[in-house]
């Protein structure tokens, strides 16, 4: 694998530690293909904890929680760190939100929140199965949705 | 704070025996005037014989006076209007609120909504905790207990959210389970899990013949033809979900009930009418003191003066 230096950005946002096979993925949920500013997207980069990862650096953006939620769902591995006037000023790690509203459609296509009339918001809600599994359970109509089969609105 | 009963997973062992405390209660000393005075909504977006009638009795028994409708048609919903404004309507115009809609979740929606109190009447595919409770009713009273029973699940085990619910709902009284139905209608991986969790003892089985002699409750449900894209498939399966006199008759136990939802088709062989084992029309005529047990409690009068 070659060893390539990736740019540093100023003020924004790197999102480190993602999959190699989602970095594309996840630019796109970002809306990044409608964006003005400097983006880079990498893969295939060496990474001792993983092998090979994907990072992705957006330059004049600072991502909200909803944002945020979304690359959590897709790589809940990722790292997202802060630039500020060029220095790193936070670091974190993501968590799987507890609630998803109106983040993710319920899974059930009776669901009544998949009613086009009735205009309702999903809500999905975290649970842990006695095997430590996570999964979401819609508030509505209780059907249990994998957090792999989560369709990010 | 306000009750609802919107499905049997928020039910815990204490509220099940409440409610069917208060439901013999109520059978055993009717109380004409408990709820005098109280209007029940009963909005029925989908239709249905037995669930409608048994509220609407369930309710002018115990003194309420009962409105509301029985199809979506007519209604303002087939205008247009959300699910949500109707709620508020309802709630506006009465004390109580019974539901049943083709889509699932609705009523959690309207409990979500309404400040005043709700029952799920049935939710598309997902929830009928009134059946379920009706079910259990029916089961302690002919069995004298609800612990430690062994009980077969037969015919369309995937659709079928009656069978969903009960089995959710014997998963606490420590039944064991057995799940008779053909391939493509065996019973969904998220009820097989929930079992799985609590360390449930359950059978996956082809054969009704094999099952019967083993168990204290035969519950079937209906195969309906629809189900199978195939017409041969169902021509292959249809008479292995019937039960007859011949293949109960000295084969189970003595005691072994069999109950269904209704609407019976040839599920049911008529010969099994008369029989010993019958329990399924006792089983629909349970409805009425059991929800009389339920607007009661949501409605805070506990019976008994």
């Amino acid at each position: 694998m070659m060893n390539i230096k990736i740019k540093p950005i100023q003020n924004g946002t790197v999102i480190d530690h993602l999959p190699s096979q989602l970095i594309f993925k996840i630019a796109q949920i970002l809306d990044l293909p409608k964006s003005q500013h400097v983006i880079i997207v990498a893969g295939n980069l060496s990474s001792k904890k993983m092998g090979k990862k994907g990072m992705i650096k957006i330059e004049g953006t600072f991502l909200n929680k909803k944002e945020l939620d979304k690359i959590s769902l897709l790589a809940e591995m990722a790292s997202v760190n802060i630039i500020k006037n060029g220095k790193r000023v936070e670091k974190f790690k993501l968590n799987i939100p507890k609630t998803l509203n109106n983040l993710a459609a319920c899974s059930n296509i009776r669901c009544i929140t998949n009613m086009e009339d009735e205009s309702l918001d999903s809500k999905l809600l975290l649970e842990t199965g006695k095997d430590g599994k996570k999964y979401y359970r819609c508030f509505y109509c209780e059907k249990l949705v994998e957090i792999a089969d989560i369709k990010i609105k | 704070m306000k009750k609802d009963i919107i499905t049997i997973r928020n039910l815990k062992k204490e509220d099940i025996f409440q409610i069917l405390n208060l439901a013999r209660e109520l059978e055993e000393n009717p109380q004409p005037n408990l709820l005098q005075g109280k209007i029940v909504s009963t909005l029925f977006f989908e239709p249905s014989t037995r669930t409608r009638l048994s509220f609407i009795s369930a309710a002018q028994k115990l003194g309420a006076l009962v409105h509301g409708f029985d199809s979506k048609e007519g209604t303002s919903a087939k205008k247009g209007e959300t699910l949500a404004d109707t709620i508020k309507m309802a709630e506006a115009y009465s004390d109580l609120i019974v539901i049943r809609h083709f889509s699932e979740g609705a009523a959690k929606l309207a409990s979500s909504i309404s400040k005043k109190p709700v029952i799920n009447a049935g939710d598309g595919a997902n929830q009928h905790p009134t059946q379920t409770l009706l079910d259990l009713y029916t089961i302690q009273k002919e069995k004298g207990k609800l612990d430690n029973l062994k009980i077969a699940f037969v015919g369309d085990l995937k659709y079928g959210r009656t069978i969903h619910s009960l089995a959710q709902a014997m998963k606490l009284f420590g039944a064991t389970m057995y799940f008779v139905s053909p391939e493509s209608l065996k019973m969904p991986s998220y009820i097989i899990q929930e079992l799985d969790d609590a360390n449930i003892a359950y059978h996956i089985t082809k054969s009704l013949t094999e099952t019967i002699p083993k168990v204290d409750i035969v519950y079937m449900t209906r195969v309906q033809r629809e189900r199978f894209p195939d017409i041969e498939e169902y021509n292959k399966i249809k008479d292995v979900y019937i039960i007859n006199k011949e293949k109960v008759e000295g084969k189970c136990k003595p005691d072994m009930i069999i109950m269904h939802p209704l609407p019976r088709v040839k599920e049911i062989s008529k010969d099994l009418d008369e029989a010993p084992y019958a329990r399924y029309f006792q089983q629909a005529a349970n409805g009425v003191p059991v929800r009389q047990a339920l607007l009661a409690l949501l409605l805070n009068k506990k019976g008994g003066n």
